[in-house]
């Protein structure tokens, strides 16, 4: 039923290492509640808003998925799926956040300086009662579409199709609102005098990014293995490089336009947020994000042979989803330091923890399941399933 | 003039993609260098097949994307700095953030406009005719013909060889392709 033995027993060593390296975060972390709360509170908040990025993409990833089809979906979609299926234990860390508001967002110390409009939205309860809700629509959807994904292993059937394809719909509606108001909740109001409309686009393509690099990452780990190797490889890897290519290129459209209009408007209300994003050191952060998160990946996806070869698309992945967490560092920790860089060891701490933690549960409820979606009628439609293995 | 290459090429029809892709991998192992395979629709592995590694192509798109580029931005500024500087929001004249939307959609034209052009001059088109045009058959290319070509300029071709090779794996139907009449 599950994955295959030889493949199982590689991601059972992989969870193991995950769990580890994440529990000896995860201690090294509750040791630093006792040395400085609220710098790892902040520190937290930016592993945690860089870490559910992953699953958030692979939400919205499988959601397209379903909805428009592809073969490039078949090879990477239990990833996801599994992804997905961890969104209960994001809701059970965002309670350090919960609980450690006051240290996080300067609204929740006491509002007095705010808007009677603003005051409003920016209240304890109603942010609680927010949050609450982002997770009850990522819990609920994601375990209808991991219910019905894992009955059409027993035969797909038209009518699962059909309300996969029905729940999708709507379900990347409710998740651009969703993810676009938890961006704006839980990043956005540290700085509550700022606003940028194209905050939530922003944050979903990079959320896009993060989710296709663990694809391709995953998806290179197993691609020796039953049932992976039956697929097209050289031509799977292609269409994921050619996504990631133009994810990449819409990130930085999205980062790029919102900064031309604040730097041209050059209004008092917007331009605070690059003026402190630009001094002290961080500055050198923009530039390296610049190189390492377009220039760079962009070159290198452009080259068909880069895209065609697992482990060059693989290091490519993998240095885009680094330079994802520098990315939300730019955009979350500034505001707690504004115009002075500030790189603290907690950062480390808590992106290693939360990474392993996230990892050694991705790759438990992973292995539960066959690692193809080989029940979903389209799937039939790839000619060399039956085939002779390929060694792209 | 004289008439030293009355035959272009041999032309042989394979029945299917498959033996065509084999065919041309024969004839890849079989030292042909010189050699063009037709069919109705795309065949995964025939271009490697035929021994087609890679072209300049992307060279000639990745210059067509730098000149457009260079265009793009030095438009601007020409124009921003040089020709009218205006004072615009107190900004300065040279306010390279705003030149960026530009460069970037005519570092796209450019190396759009490169690929088109760039891959019609390296298979040598537009041509108006072909001298496998002459085989009647050939018609069959956009159909169901799936044929191989070797061409006579190939060092290694020889007419009769050729055509017991083109026959080794199928008995193909073969065709003799002569030069076009203006060169002959």
């Amino acid at each position: 039923m599950s994955a295959a033995p030889v493949l199982d027993d590689k991601l059972a060593a992989l969870q193991k290492r995950f769990f580890g390296v994440g529990l000896i975060g995860a201690i090294a972390a509750v040791g630093a509640v006792l040395w400085d709360a609220e710098a790892l509170l902040q520190s937290y908040l930016t592993a945690y808003v860089f870490w559910i990025a992953v699953p958030l993409g692979s939400f919205a990833l499988l959601m397209l998925h379903h909805m428009v089809g592809g073969r490039w979906g078949f090879a990477i979609r239990r990833f996801l799926e599994a992804a997905t299926r961890t969104f209960p234990l994001w809701a059970l860390a965002f309670l350090p956040i919960w609980f450690g508001l006051e240290q996080i967002y300067p609204w929740a110390q006491g509002a007095e300086e705010l808007g009677e409009s603003k005051q409003v939205y920016l209240d304890r309860e109603f942010f609680g009662l927010r949050t609450v809700f982002y997770f009850a629509a990522w819990i609920g959807f994601s375990m209808l579409l991991n219910r019905w994904s894992r009955q059409q292993d027993q035969g797909g059937t038209k009518a699962l199709l059909r309300r996969l394809q029905l729940l999708s719909g709507p379900g990347l509606l409710l998740f651009g609102l969703t993810s676009t108001f938890s961006a704006i909740d839980w990043v956005m109001t540290i700085e509550v005098e700022w606003y940028s409309t194209i905050y939530g686009a922003l944050f979903i393509t990079g959320q896009g990014v993060s989710a296709l690099t663990l694809g391709v990452l995953m998806f290179t780990f197993c691609r020796h293995h039953e049932p992976f190797n039956r697929l097209q490889l050289a031509d799977r890897f292609h269409d994921l490089g050619n996504l990631l290519l133009a994810f990449v290129m819409l990130w930085a459209y999205m980062a790029f336009s919102q900064f031309l209009i604040m730097w041209s408007g050059d209004l008092p209300e917007e331009i605070p947020w690059y003026l402190s994003r630009s001094e002290g050191g961080w500055q050198y952060l923009a530039l390296g994000i610049t190189v390492f998160h377009l220039f760079l990946p962009l070159s290198l996806l452009l080259a068909r042979r880069n895209k065609r070869r697992p482990e060059r698309l693989a290091a490519i992945a993998a240095l885009i989803l680094a330079v994802r967490y520098l990315d939300v560092l730019w955009v979350v920790a500034p505001a707690f330091s504004p115009g002075h860089l500030r790189v603290h060891l907690f950062d480390l701490v808590t992106v290693v923890a939360l990474g392993g933690l996230f990892g050694g549960f991705f790759l438990r409820t992973l292995r539960a399941r066959p690692l193809i979606a080989i029940g979903d009628e389209r799937f039939e439609a790839e000619p060399k399933l039956n085939g002779a293995p390929e060694h792209g | 003039m004289e008439r030293t290459l009355p035959l272009y090429g041999m032309l042989a029809r394979y029945p299917d993609p498959d033996t065509l892709v084999e065919a041309a991998e024969k004839a890849t192992a079989a030292g042909y260098t010189q050699m063009e395979a037709y069919s109705p629709m795309p065949i995964h592995g025939l271009a490697e097949a035929i021994g087609f590694h890679s072209n300049r192509l992307p060279w000639i798109v990745l210059l067509g994307g730098i000149v457009g580029g260079l265009t793009g931005y030095f438009l601007q500024y020409t124009t921003a700095v040089i020709d009218y500087p205006l004072n615009v929001g107190g900004k300065p004249n040279h306010s390279w953030p705003q030149f960026v939307p530009v460069t970037f959609e005519l570092t796209i034209l450019g190396a759009g406009l490169a690929a088109v052009l760039g891959m019609l001059a390296l298979n040598g088109l537009p041509r108006p005719n072909h001298p496998v045009f002459s085989i009647d058959e050939f018609k069959l290319a956009s159909r169901d013909g799936f044929f191989l070509f070797l061409l006579a300029r190939d060092p290694i071709f020889d007419a009769d060889s050729a055509a017991s090779f083109l026959r080794e794996l199928e008995p193909a139907p073969l065709f003799v392709v002569p030069v076009e009449e203006e060169h002959a």
